[in-house]
């Protein structure tokens, strides 16, 4: 792929939208503007309504016997009007003539003098702003009368005032002001920035695909030399920009809106502590709402491009995108559910993982795990329909379509026979699977471990990989790499990766010093290897023979050849390392098995055989399992007590060993590759 | 050796309920080194998606295609470089001007930007654009459209010209620019292959003529050779006879 095309595409689509008033009225000065207005004139309604109705005069009436001293005692409260020649009273009230009635029963004076409970009925209108706000003064007022009445009896029979509480209960607070608010922001703000990611992206991505479609230039752009892909990094980039430059812009004027406006509605009824913000959230907060809002960008934007490019046209695409809305809002809209938290389950469905996250950043309660796998997820996600997107563009008949309807189709006729999947089929492969280990692996892996492995390793990877790859007629031989290698290969790679299993151990007990595993974590790891009613030669099968067999077709097999039609060798073995690791699902797993990916790859790479990667994948799950189970020589693990190697680690010279027995393992692998020279 | 030269073309295409529907079958043809050739047929002939293979905006179910030698498939975008692709449906992006429409393009050619600034303004004085280089594309006239759509496609002065009926829906005057323009581009030495319905167009213009019917090629001769095995004596006459003696054959 040449970027400077894709760069070319992209700047032009730029250029393009900021010319396009629609687009940019739409994008920019609906949510700028409108909004905040509609905002500000809302709350300064709702500020003007407030002071009104604390300056409007409650107009009551008192019904039945009213005692002398509870008469005068009400008519000491302030904004109360009592109106005493009222005929129809009942009647004023329903008219608005009156805010409220005070009902006092025939035997009121008696009761209250004789000890008893004098009853009183306050009438009011709960539609009425006015009548609510007469009867909040009433019972006040009632409130404080009682009161009165209360102390007078209690120091009538020479009762302390504590005689009539039994129980002092008294209820505290202790979240601050800025995390009561972060949990209302929590709940909205997910919600806003969807929205507005969303809007963002909904009219350059239909635009610069049906839309180009509708006004002809796409058979133009697809007559020069820019490749599909790069069509469609251009154009997508384009959206991407325009997506996170709509949500910011927009984040920034709703919250200077909400802020000021929001603050002054929440002063006139709350007093916030001296040296409290309302809304205060950690820079860590902002840092990681800003990290998850890129792939969230990326997500939304490539499916909107993906729905938007089935169109033929700009009214066309909004049919196709607006029900697309709903959908994208519903799994955000569900986190205001009570009880919806950020869990193992939540934090795998779309949108609502990313939803839960932001209200934990916002609340400050965010644990770092859930963080990473939900970043991880929206990735994937994100990645997942940039595939659709890209695959989209590569369909003839989408892109030049002049049929009606949803010119898509997954016909296996559709797709011509070739050696090596593209890499957007790859990629589609690796979506899958992490889909399927999400949904599945973690259910069937829970009700027994070992018969889930192997589901999850056979079923739930190796056949994927296999199935799509036949589906879409890509020769097995050669998209997985089944080349047969020479001896000298197996014994290079053989004393490598024996050694990186000491480089790799090293590495790890640095890594915990820098990001130590959570206990439960190390110990559901450990659990594994300790069921002792499992026969060693199952545990070797389960966790060392078939993740080399399984994993090595997916990564070093479909996804590698699928990426080096798009990559050079050096970039391939990089981004194969990185899914390896993000595979593993853990961040602490990640660096150490994204490593042991990257040269598992190379192997691959270099030598054109998987063969060699599942030997180097067999040592180095053998080797743990052998450790774990501590068979060994007796005499190496009293060694390796005696060095005492979970604190220490290995002493210096094992370790300058393994470097040196790791390089001259590679050495003769390179060695292995360079043909012998034929006399001639 | 011929310019180009397409070798047992046929596309099919997934129809609804899972048929197939051969819009081109088993086309063979070659265009020379400054020639004219025309592609005739009616509507849903089949002209569009032969063009667009050969503009490897497509890519045939079977058959190949070579320009100077090469196989296209093996690098449509090296062989893009060596094409213009013009259509009746090719528009310009109205939000941007002529000159910056140019550039555009020229990068995409992977042109160096001195030469896309000089080209442009060769092309501005050949085509007569320099009143409206500097407008944006969606002020211009019907005509003024076309001048710079021609500009867009001979911008990499490519060496071969892929012309999918670029008259049609034209008024007489723009139409004629367009035809003046291939008439020019042969002398400059290009060669084109261009569709049409329109048999006035092809007689004018074209050094040889290819009709299309029904996904197939039935002949491919100069005016003269067409007429004299036909027995006709124009090419709309010609035409309707093939057409006929077709339905005969295979009736």
């Amino acid at each position: 792929m040449n970027f400077m095309i894709a760069r070319t595409i992209y700047f032009k689509e730029m250029l393009d939208t900021f010319r396009d008033k629609r687009t940019m009225i739409t994008m920019l000065g609906i949510p700028i503007i409108l909004y905040p207005a509609l905002f500000i004139i809302m709350i300064q309604m709702a500020m003007i309504q407030e002071s009104k109705l604390d300056e409007q005069v409650s107009k009551v009436a008192l019904l039945g016997p009213v005692s002398e001293m509870v008469r005068t005692e009400l008519e000491k409260t302030e904004q109360v009007e009592f109106q005493n020649d009222i005929e129809q009273p009942e009647e004023a009230l329903k008219n608005g003539d009156l805010d409220a009635l005070v009902q006092f029963e025939s035997d009121f004076g008696e009761q209250v003098n004789q000890d008893g409970s004098g009853k009183i009925t306050i009438l009011y209108d709960q539609t009425e702003p006015s009548s609510r706000e007469a009867e909040g003064r009433l019972y006040k007022a009632f409130k404080g009368i009682n009161e009165t009445l209360l102390n007078q009896r209690l120091s009538d029979n020479n009762l302390p005032e504590t005689f009539a509480d039994p129980l002092k209960v008294k209820d505290e607070n202790i979240a601050t002001a800025s995390k009561s608010s972060g949990t209302i922001l929590g709940a909205i703000l997910p919600l806003i920035m969807v929205v507005m990611l969303s809007l963002g992206a909904f009219y350059p991505a239909v635009d610069i695909t049906a839309g180009e479609k509708e006004r002809g230039t796409f058979e133009t752009l697809l007559s020069t030399p820019a490749t599909k892909l790069e069509i469609v990094t251009g154009k997508f980039l384009a959206v991407f920009t325009l997506s996170l430059l709509t949500g910011f812009l927009n984040l920034a004027s709703m919250s200077i809106t909400f802020y000021f406006q929001l603050s002054q509605l929440v002063n006139l009824k709350t007093a916030i502590p001296d040296g409290e913000q309302l809304v205060a959230i950690s820079a860590i907060s902002v840092v990681g709402i800003a990290i998850v809002i890129i792939p969230l960008a990326f997500f939304i934007s490539a499916i909107m491009m993906s729905v938007s490019v089935l169109a033929r046209s700009f009214k066309e695409a909004q049919n196709y995108v607006s029900p697309l809305f709903i959908f994208i809002l519903l799994p955000v809209a569900a986190t205001s559910f009570p009880g919806i938290e950020l869990t193992a389950t939540t934090q795998f469905i779309p949108l609502t993982n990313i939803a839960l996250l932001f209200r934990d950043l916002i609340t400050g309660d965010v644990q770092i795990q859930y963080f990473f796998t939900v970043f991880l997820c929206t990735c994937i996600y994100a990645l997942m329909s940039l595939v659709l997107a890209t695959w989209m563009f590569q369909r003839e008949e989408v892109i030049l379509s002049e049929d009606k309807g949803l010119p898509l189709t997954l016909d296996r006729r559709a797709f011509t026979p070739s050696d090596t999947p593209t890499a957007g089929t790859a990629m589609g492969i690796f979506a899958v699977v992490m889909l399927l280990l999400f949904y599945i692996a973690g259910y069937v892996q829970g009700q027994n471990v070992y018969t889930g492995l192997l589901i999850t390793l056979y079923l739930l990877i190796a056949l994927p990989v296999i199935g799509i790859l036949k589906y879409v007629k890509v020769n097995l031989k050669t998209a997985l790499n089944l080349k047969r290698f020479t001896p000298l290969a197996a014994v290079g790679v053989i004393v490598a990766s024996f050694s990186w299993v000491f480089i790799n151990i090293q590495l790890g007990l640095w890594q915990n010093e820098v990001l130590p595993m959570p206990p439960d974590l190390t110990e559901a790891f450990e659990k594994i290897f300790e069921a002792t009613n499992v026969p060693l030669l199952v545990l070797i099968f389960v966790m060392a023979v078939s993740p080399s067999i399984c994993e090595e077709l997916l990564f070093r097999g479909a996804i590698t050849s699928g990426l080096r039609n798009l990559f050079s060798p050096k970039v391939t073995i990089i981004i194969v390392g990185i899914l390896f690791g993000l595979f593993h699902l853990s961040i602490y797993r990640f660096a150490l098995t994204g490593l042991t990916g990257i040269i598992l790859t190379y192997y691959v790479v270099r030598s054109g055989s998987i063969y060699l990667a599942m030997i180097g994948h067999f040592i180095n799950n053998i080797v743990a399992i052998l450790f774990e189970k501590e068979i060994m020589p007796s005499s190496f693990i009293q060694y390796l007590e005696g060095i005492k190697i979970e604190e220490n680690g290995f002493p210096l010279p094992i370790m300058a060993a393994a470097i040196v027995a790791f390089i001259v393992g590679i050495v003769i692998f390179e060695k292995s590759l360079t043909k012998p020279k034929t006399d001639t | 050796m011929p310019l180009i030269q397409a070798s047992n073309i046929s596309k099919s295409f997934l129809a609804p309920k899972g048929k197939t529907v051969d819009a081109v079958n088993d086309v063979s043809l070659h265009v020379e080194q400054g020639e004219i050739l025309g592609l005739l047929g009616p509507n849903g002939a089949g002209k569009t998606t032969f063009l667009r293979i050969l503009g490897t905006l497509i890519s045939p179910t079977s058959g190949e295609c070579h320009l100077n030698g090469k196989c296209m498939a093996e690098d449509p975008e090296s062989a893009r470089r060596d094409i213009g692709f013009l259509s009746g449906n090719t528009k310009l992006y109205g939000r941007l001007t002529v000159r910056e429409m140019m550039r555009y393009f020229g990068r995409l050619y992977q042109l160096d930007e001195p030469y896309i600034a000089q080209r442009t303004d060769e092309l501005a004085q050949l085509l007569d654009m320099t009143e409206f280089v500097d407008r944006r594309c969606e002020t211009l006239s019907t005509g003024q459209t076309q001048k710079a759509s021609i500009a867009r496609v001979i911008l990499h002065d490519p060496k071969l010209l892929i012309l999918d009926e670029p008259t049609l829906g034209l008024d007489i005057m723009t139409a004629r620019t367009i035809m003046d323009f291939i008439d020019s581009a042969r002398d400059r030495g290009h060669s084109i292959i261009f569709s049409t319905h329109y048999m006035t167009e092809a007689e004018l213009l074209c050094d040889r003529i290819a009709l299309m019917h029904k996904g197939c090629i039935m002949m491919t001769d100069t005016q003269e050779g067409i007429y004299s095995a036909t027995g006709t004596s124009n090419l709309q006459a010609a035409f309707l006879s093939m057409v006929d003696e077709a339905a005969e054959t295979s009736a």
